[in-house]
């Protein structure tokens, strides 16, 4: 047990270090640890704010003021409110994350009512057999690519799951990076040819008048 | 009185009368004055209709326009392939893309008015949308062209300083700035498409303003009619790789262009048409960004619009933008990255 628990921190830095790579699935993938595995033992009550063992601290974040019994139901910690099941981070599918908005929901009816018409956070299309491909491109950025079958009778859903933007324990978004600004056009091609070539012009214009006008004179008479 | 260079009575009222005649014209009913200014094509003199594409013409000209682009897609494959060795990676994935180029051209909708907005309280600035749309509608990688501009603007209260806004910031986001993102406003009364000699430019019923590339001549007058800076041109010729194709492609929207043509935002076409959202409403990490049917009393758009209202940029031009900007529900702005990357 004790070695279990002490391992525990490294298998959460491992899961944290996978979880772009989680996101990203969104299907498959097994649960990891459940929270009931320890808290059969250990006995919480849920008035409490911070849990230094979680790396949780309440008292400060967007949902500062909570308690943990506000979200989890004490004792058995996995099951929160609105009977969803939770485990400790691991490789969740889509779904089960979707599962989780109810949570979120409970408390943020208006948000949620934003969400589930698509006017809070991302929507995407879904095609029949499509998969998203990710391709790097323009300057180096990547991109997921839509690649269906046939691009017709889409059907618009919600991106992600709430917990897939907002951390829950501290909900305010992280600015992501900034990309690169603007490029210039491209710069005009080089026209230093253009004017050799008329003085050249002029030249051989004045050449030509000055041949032709003293045959001009000959003719005449 | 009257002398060199003073006006007697008479001339007097009569510019009087000529001014007041001058301001009665004036201030005729501003859609009537409007209605005066709409230009007359040679279709209004001769009674003939005004030229728009029909369904049957665009089927026919997409048609042509797809086996152009997989002659071209092909040619650029097989390069590849000569490159990278038959067998590689590049080579399997140039020709799957070259293969499944679609060029549609599903018409607009009945009934259907897209919009977009956009939360100028939730845009971070981080310009994914931007590039988000260059690799969705197969813009050209060599001519500078970002159909969006992300515009850094100090905030002052209520109102945006928009002469002190600017495209090259380097960090974001900062503490009293906004960050508002500008592409084509799709107006209901384009300036751009009065503007075009050849009609290569016109307004879908859907409310979404389309290039005609074959037809346009390259003139960029309408670049100079836009008040939003939202056209671009193609100054050299296009290059785009094939390993980045989208073969997802719209007549009217990202099939890939020609030089000397002008483009613009299609609010992704050959996405909503088909009942999709577009690449920069799908990307942003944020979620700022609305899209749906006005005429929808479910849609996105419709909920935001009548829950936190709008404005849109430039009203004094009078062309009456669909792309709205609104400030939503006041929340904690997204944290600033502290101690550089983060």
């Amino acid at each position: 047990m004790g070695l279990g628990l002490r391992l525990l921190p490294l298998l959460l830095l491992a899961v944290a270090a996978l979880s772009p790579l989680v996101l990203a699935a969104s299907s498959g993938g097994q649960e990891v640890y459940p929270c009931s595995q320890c808290h059969a033992y250990i006995a919480v009550s849920g008035q409490s704010r911070a849990n230094e063992f979680h790396g949780i601290d309440l008292a400060e974040g967007a949902h500062a003021g909570l308690y943990c019994s506000n979200c989890h139901q004490a004792p058995q910690v996995d099951l929160l409110v609105g009977d969803v099941n939770i485990s400790i981070p691991g490789l969740h599918p889509r779904d089960s994350l979707m599962g989780l908005n109810r949570v979120c929901a409970s408390c943020h009816a208006d948000i949620y009512a934003d969400y589930r018409v698509h006017a809070h956070g991302n929507q995407t299309y879904l095609c029949n057999d499509g998969v998203a491909e990710m391709v790097e491109g323009y300057k180096g950025v990547g991109y997921w690519f839509h690649l269906c079958p046939e691009y017709v009778d889409l059907k618009v859903a919600p991106a992600r799951a709430c917990v897939e933007c907002h951390n829950p324990h501290a909900p305010t978004m992280l600015a992501p990076s900034i990309l690169p600004g603007p490029s210039d056009r491209p710069s005009p091609p080089d026209e230093s040819g253009i004017a050799l070539g008329g003085v050249v012009a002029v030249f051989v214009g004045l050449a030509l008048i000055l041949w032709t006008a003293p045959l001009k004179e000959v003719e005449q008479p | 009185m009257t002398g060199p260079g003073r006006v007697d009575g008479k001339r007097r009222s009569l510019l009087k009368a000529g001014v007041l005649a001058g301001i009665s014209f004036v201030a005729v009913s501003r859609s009537t004055l409007m209605s005066m200014l709409k230009p007359v094509g040679l279709s209004e003199i001769l009674g003939v209709p005004p030229r728009r594409e029909t369904e049957e013409t665009l089927t026919r000209k997409a048609e042509w326009k797809e086996r152009q682009v997989k002659e071209w897609c092909i040619e650029e494959a097989e390069a590849v392939c000569r490159e990278r060795g038959e067998g590689s990676e590049e080579c399997v994935e140039a020709r799957r893309r070259c293969e499944a180029v679609e060029v549609k051209a599903t018409p607009a909708r009945p009934g259907v008015a897209f919009a977009m907005a956009l939360d100028v309280n939730k845009c971070i600035g981080c310009r994914r949308c931007a590039y988000a749309c260059v690799m969705e509608n197969n813009v050209a990688r060599n001519n500078g062209i970002e159909w969006i501009k992300v515009l850094e603007a100090p905030r002052e209260g209520e109102a945006i300083d928009f002469l002190k806004a600017r495209l090259d910031y380097t960090d974001a986001p900062k503490d009293g700035m906004v960050y508002v993102p500008v592409a084509c406003m799709h107006c209901e009364n384009p300036p751009c498409v009065m503007a075009c000699p050849v009609r290569a430019t016109w307004r879908e019923p859907d409310g979404i303003v389309v290039v005609d590339y074959e037809r346009c001549i390259g003139c960029r007058y309408c670049m100079t009619a836009c008040p939003y800076g939202a056209r671009h041109f193609n100054w050299g010729v296009p290059e785009t790789s094939v390993l980045e194709l989208n073969p997802n492609m719209h007549i009217l929207g990202n099939v890939p262009r020609q030089v000397h043509v002008v483009e613009k935002c299609t609010w992704c076409i050959h996405r909503t048409r088909d009942g999709g959202v577009p690449a920069c409403v799908e990307v942003c990490p944020v979620g700022a960004r609305v899209f749906g049917d006005l005429n929808d009393p479910e849609s996105p758009i419709r909920r935001v619009l009548e829950e936190y209202g709008a404005f849109v940029l430039k009203p004094e031009a009078g062309t009456k933008p669909r792309f709205f900007y609104f400030f939503g529900p006041a929340r904690t702005p997204p944290a600033g990255r502290e101690g550089g990357e983060g």
